[in-house]
């Protein structure tokens, strides 16, 4: 009994931590002058607002005592899920990256230095 | 008791992730290149798997997880497609 509800207490906190985040990306997204600034707050986005409250619906699955045997499954579900975004999320966003910087399809104009230039002239 | 105050926090949240999609969708509507508009439809398909999964935990439907889990996969494969495109101008064999 007391067991679920320190982890429906951690679900919350961590689903109220992940609205916020949420909240700031899509500030960021919307806001931010440049095409590689704003892939940070796309970070923003999958890592804090993702990734923190699917951990956290699982707890709070996990707590939810008269759901019987099935809210095992359902936990599972979203354990896997958080797992499958933690690891496929930022990999996409750095080929997207790396793709947009070498086919020079991105307008790069708020620019002071850019050593990857230097680099592979 | 204690169920009402998670009930309280999971509605917020969708009310806070439906204005956060609004935000991403004018992104969307206004991105100067291809990359903007990709980055915008990334975050709006984050935004609804974790939208998803809230309401699986608010109208009790546990068939919405395995549509979560289908669109995080979607998003890798959109990404990787977009980047191949980007960068040799074909589309994979």
């Amino acid at each position: 009994m007391s067991l679920s509800i320190i982890f429906m207490v951690i679900g919350g906190m961590l689903v109220a931590i992940g609205s916020f985040c949420n909240l700031v990306a899509a500030i960021g997204v919307l806001r931010l002058p440049n095409f590689f600034i704003r892939i940070h707050a796309l970070t923003i986005s999958i890592v804090g607002g993702t990734f923190t409250p699917l951990i956290g619906c699982g707890f709070i699955t996990l707590g939810l005592e008269n759901l019987g045997n099935e809210r095992l499954f359902i936990s599972g579900g979203i354990f896997l899920t958080s797992i499958l975004t933690i690891i496929l999320g930022p990999t996409g966003s750095h080929a997207l990256t790396r793709a947009a910087y070498r086919s020079k399809t991105v307008i790069f104009k708020p620019k002071f230095v850019d050593h990857l230039e230097e680099k592979e002239r | 008791m204690i169920e009402n105050y998670i009930e309280t926090i999971i509605r917020a949240s969708l009310i806070i992730y439906f204005i956060s999609v609004l935000l991403y969708v004018i992104r969307l509507l206004r991105g100067p290149s291809i990359p903007d508009m990709v980055l915008a439809i990334d975050a709006i398909t984050y935004s609804f798997i974790t939208i998803f999964i809230l309401l699986v935990l608010i109208l009790n439907i546990p068939l919405l997880v395995t549509c979560a889990m289908v669109l995080s996969l979607f998003v890798y494969v959109l990404n990787i497609y977009i980047a191949k495109y980007l960068e040799s101008h074909e589309m994979g064999e």
